[in-house]
């Protein structure tokens, strides 16, 4: 991907390489897609518990994430223009500022997830116990959920170190970027896997 | 036709264990492919053979419930995750594709690499639920709530499939990038050879519906361990919803499983009649077809799941339209074949036991589509007949019937005629005498998965074990001649077939580097006269 | 300018084609934010059963722009767009012939 591939002198083929990561951003959103399959049919079966239970998440939480991760990809999408109008630092300085908006974002999860974990709401932990079987089915999905999606905001974050590094050593340029375009194709799916989630977890009505 | 420089072979560029673990080459990623089914196929059947000799008789022979339990939930897991879903992509359109439109290699080569890693620590998770607890004994589809709550080594299990699946993603996703950007550049998408198609077909349905049995398997394992809840009964978890997931994949899958077997077929069909493939735009349009229908009818597994009766009846009704492009392709070979000036080979004798075999298991599967039929044959013998019709007789046999036709170009190699039309052939007889009884015994109401039965099922079992046992003579005679071949074989023609497809226009074997210089394109794929070239 | 011949035409695919401007790409993070605050503010009012699909509208226009603007769909080839399609497809069969089943039984 960062360069040609060398054993068999196959030329630079950037749409080729965005093709790809495109077909494998689809197999991510139907992944992703198997959980919002769960919740349909349990928000379906359990609409009471579902709203009663969505009361208990932080509006205010997930509208700061929400926001954090429209800025973040607004960043990467930024860093690009930047790196084709031959302005490397600008890009760093862009694809930096979207890292450190992931950080925040999982910082801002981990106090989340620790405040229920305080008051005893996970799997099988003691607050759960007294609680509708919808209510339990919600956060079963919602730590499902927010943790496979933190798990991506993580690998997505990890990409884009990397093109960071790859811009900090010349190694992505105006003319071969696409190392640049897909990491950031990966961290816009993650923000449009949060932009159902925050509606449907944090806002039940 | 003859290469003054002789290029040097894939097989001989280089050489050492190193440099076949470390290769980038797509043709020696698909032997390295190759080597691993082959044996997961074996050890699969040698599962499955010892199933068939514990039910030769009624009460026990060799072993308890619990472990027919666990060997039958191997001899699926392995069967299809390990050999059926992978093999003929990852070995045959890994080596073959790449020929037929002209290209150098796969799009992204050491992604090729990786996926088979993935397929290896798939296939080593499998193995290491021998141990700690044991195989499951959940079968293959991993049904909740038992699978939840079975002391048995689920976890191991689901992970290696969940592996599996993701090699299987990635190897979809370079297939398709590959047919898109790497075609020769006169090739057009209506010049395309039709097994080639099917790999295309096949690869959107793996980057499509394997992630969802990817995120149903995470969840299965996430409940064993956290509890979640999502499956459980007694926490509000809909047990149904599970199989709704399981199957939105598992239905797919089958025509992950087929599709690439049938492009096999639609080769070999046209060279043996020496005539161009009957409706080649239909062949297309069906395999289309087939991979987005078969995105519609995955509840077809469930009318007994107890399931609303509105679902029964729009699943059944979608069913009987799947059927229509499988069965269009049947029409197109035998229509291939009428008029053609036909020769006789290992590979086309493969094809016509496939159309037989594979007619009879789609014509069984009108039976369980239909509701009402089903609900009768349901989880019984029948069910285990009609699958093994499709995907042995089926899949088993084209890739059996790919590996004939395909030899002389991978290894330079010839293996004996007769020794294989013999084996080949046993292995026909065998399997007609080892299923057709079970759809007669399904019919009388012998239970699928149950290690023992009432006395009054004991001549069909009999029977079926003769059956068993003709089978295994039959897959030993055809290994061992493929060995040989191997080993001793005269050297290969370049094109022993008379095919008219770009890889028959290498060297057997070809170089690393497939095509020096651009190929010429026929303007028709299988134009078997002197035909316009572009 | 755009493209190398190299062997058996084979062309090297250089990058010609459109730059979103930060103009552009500000303009599409001001709507996203917009639309966000319609969607909370939306959910501070109870419609039953039209809110899950009022946040769901609100959240595909969303993810349509963030797809063809922040991804750049709108500007690349046709064949990019059908395979999205494709995709989103198989996914909305998916989602809703699930309910096929669950519309009668979970009553």
């Amino acid at each position: 991907m960062i360069s040609e591939q060398h054993e068999h002198h196959l030329p630079y083929d950037p749409e080729g390489s965005r093709l790809g990561m495109w077909l494998f951003l689809f197999s991510e959103l139907l992944l992703f897609g198997g959980l919002f399959i769960l919740y349909a049919s349990y928000l379906t079966k359990y609409t009471a518990d579902f709203v009663i239970a969505g009361k208990e998440l932080s509006r205010t939480i997930g509208a700061i994430n929400t926001i954090i991760l429209l800025v973040s990809s607004y960043f990467v999408a930024a860093s690009i223009t930047a790196i084709r109008r031959n302005a490397p630092r600008i890009a760093m300085l862009y694809v930096g500022s979207a890292i450190t908006l992931g950080l925040v974002f999982l910082i801002n999860k981990y106090f989340e997830w620790g405040h229920k974990f305080h008051l005893g709401i996970y799997p099988r932990g003691p607050a759960l116990e007294d609680r509708t079987n919808g209510e339990v089915i919600f956060y079963g999905l919602y730590y499902c959920v927010t943790g496979l999606h933190g798990l991506h905001v993580i690998i997505g974050g990890t990409l884009l170190a990397f093109a960071l590094y790859y811009i900090y050593r010349k190694k992505i340029t105006a003319e071969r970027f696409v190392f640049l375009e897909n990491a950031g194709l990966y961290w816009h799916l993650v923000d449009l896997i949060w932009i159902f989630v925050f509606p449907l977890f944090y806002l039940v009505v | 036709m003859n290469e003054q420089k002789r290029a040097v072979s894939y097989l001989e560029s280089a050489s050492g264990i190193l440099s076949w673990l470390g290769t980038s080459d797509h043709k020696r990623v698909a032997l390295l492919y190759l080597f691993a089914a082959s044996l997961w196929f074996l050890i699969a059947t040698l599962l499955g053979f010892s199933l068939r000799l514990e039910l030769m008789f009624p009460g026990k022979q060799l072993m308890t419930a619990q472990t027919y339990n666990a060997v039958f939930t191997l001899h699926g897991v392995i069967m299809i995750f390990l050999f059926l879903i992978p093999a003929i992509p990852a070995i045959f359109g890994n080596f073959i594709m790449p020929l037929q439109i002209g290209a150098k290699d796969v799009f992204f080569p050491r992604l090729n690499l990786f996926a088979w890693y993935l397929y290896m620590a798939g296939g080593l998770f499998a193995l290491l639920s021998l141990f700690f607890d044991g195989p499951p004994d959940t079968g293959w589809t991993f049904y909740v709530p038992f699978s939840i709550m079975t002391q048995t080594n689920v976890v191991l299990t689901t992970t290696a499939a969940f592996i599996l699946g993701f090699s299987s993603i990635l190897t979809g996703l370079n297939f398709i990038t590959t047919i898109h950007r790497l075609r020769t550049e006169k090739m057009g998408w209506l010049q395309i050879p039709l097994f080639t198609w099917s790999i295309y077909a096949t690869s959107w349905v793996q980057v499509l519906a394997t992630p969802i049995i990817g995120i149903t398997l995470l969840l299965v394992i996430l409940e064993r361990v956290f509890g979640i809840g999502l499956f459980d009964p007694s926490k509000g978890g809909d047990p149904i919803l599970y199989q709704h997931l399981f199957w939105m994949y598992s239905h797919p899958a089958v025509y992950i499983i087929i599709l690439p077997a049938m492009g096999v077929i639609s080769e070999i069909i046209p060279v043996a009649a020496r005539k161009s493939i009957f409706g080649y735009k239909a062949i297309v349009g069906s395999s289309l077809g087939i991979a987005f229908a078969g995105s519609l009818v995955w509840a077809h597994h469930m009318y007994t799941s107890g399931m609303s009766d509105m679902a029964v009846l729009v699943f059944s009704f979608l069913t009987f339209i799947v059927a229509v492009p499988s069965a269009i392709k049947v029409f197109n070979w035998v229509a291939t074949l009428y008029k053609g000036s036909i020769v006789m080979g290992p590979p086309f004798l493969l094809s016509l036991y496939f159309i037989f075999l594979f007619s009879i298991g789609g014509l069984t599967g009108l039976v369980l589509g239909a509701a009402s039929t089903n609900i009768h044959v349901h989880d019984t013998q029948f069910v285990v007949a009609h699958f093994h019709f499709v995907m042995f007789g089926g899949t088993a046999f084209a890739f059996i019937a790919a590996v004939y036709f395909w030899f002389p170009k991978m290894f330079g190699r010839l293996y004996d005629f007769k020794n294989a039309y013999r084996g080949s052939t046993l292995l026909f007889i065998g399997f007609c005498i080892h299923y057709f009884p079970m759809f007669i015994l399904g019919l009388q109401g012998m239970p699928r998965r149950y290690f023992d039965y009432v006395p009054r099922f004991a001549t069909g079992n009999f029977i079926a074990g003769i059956g068993g046992m003709t089978m295994m003579i039959g897959i030993f005679l055809i290994v061992y001649n493929l060995w040989r071949g191997l080993r001793h074989g005269e050297r290969a023609p370049q094109n022993p077939w008379g095919g008219v497809t770009l890889e028959w226009m290498l060297p057997s074997p070809p170089p690393t580097e497939n095509f020096e210089s651009a190929p010429e394109v026929k303007a028709y794929p299988y134009d078997f006269e002197e035909g316009k070239k572009l | 300018m755009s493209e190398k011949k190299l062997q058996h035409g084979e062309h090297e695919h250089l990058e010609e084609s459109h730059i979103s401007s930060y103009k552009q790409l500000l303009l599409v993070l001001f709507s996203l934010l917009v639309l966000t605050a319609i969607t909370i503010y939306s959910a501070s009012f109870n419609f039953g059963k039209a809110n899950v699909w009022i946040a769901l509208v609100i959240a595909s226009a969303k993810s349509s722009i963030v797809v063809l603007y922040f991804m750049h769909l709108r500007y690349e080839k046709p064949v990019f767009k059908y395979m999205f399609i494709t995709a989103i497809m198989i996914l909305a069969i998916f989602i809703s012939f699930i309910f096929w089943d669950l519309a009668y039984r979970y009553k």
